[in-house]
């Protein structure tokens, strides 16, 4: 699955901690989830479309 | 959330089956120094031997308790595989050795490695799938 974390996140200057501590989540998570490595549950997804006000299929793609 | 120490989830584990591993060593080899040099009744040398055993039991607690506690579900899933990994070690490594032992005469493997051999295949997995996720 493609996602948009690592553009929505260059976008507000945050560094993969960042997010991951918004998210509370390791960083490890947020990197395998950008690399499309991990593809995050359906309640981690809602949690990163919340954080960054999108619909959940704004950020994530299906291949 | 997650530094170089780990989770909190993760620190638990840390506490938790070290202690115990170094218990199933101490107990495997005191065990075994007892049961050689001393002479004991049927039911209670049965005990004795099975002691060792009980920290082991105990690390596969803390194991599953692991999986229960950590809030990130990105480092459960990385357990879980590498868990997955050391049980496909253990099941080819045995399987094998055994098929050895009753067709081609080896060597008798205790079944007291099982559980080593578990956590050398999990250990090196860990290490394989951290780095292939980095």
């Amino acid at each position: 699955m493609k996602n948009r974390l690592k553009v929505l996140r260059a976008e507000r200057d945050w560094s993969q901690a960042d997010l991951a501590a918004r998210l509370d989540v390791s960083r490890q998570s947020v990197n395998a989830i950008e690399t499309g490595k991990y593809d995050p549950s359906l309640p981690l997804a809602f949690k990163i479309a919340r954080l960054f006000g999108m619909p959940i299929e704004a950020i994530f793609q299906d291949d | 959330m997650s530094g170089k120490s780990g989770t909190s989830a993760m620190t638990r584990l840390r506490w938790r089956a070290w202690p115990l591993l170094a218990l199933y060593i101490v107990l495997l080899f005191a065990v075994d120094s007892l049961l050689r040099t001393t002479h004991l009744a049927e039911p209670l040398k049965y005990a004795a031997a099975i002691l060792p055993a009980v920290p082991m039991v105990g690390i596969i607690v803390a194991l599953g308790l692991y999986l229960a506690e950590e809030a990130d579900e990105f480092l459960r899933v990385q357990l879980v595989q590498a868990m997955l990994w050391g049980l496909g070690v253990t099941l080819t490594l045995t399987t094998a050795w055994g098929l050895l032992e009753d067709l081609a005469g080896a060597p008798r493997l205790p079944l007291t490695w099982v559980f080593p051999i578990f956590c050398a295949g999990m250990g090196l997995a860990r290490r394989v799938i951290r780095r292939w996720y980095r």
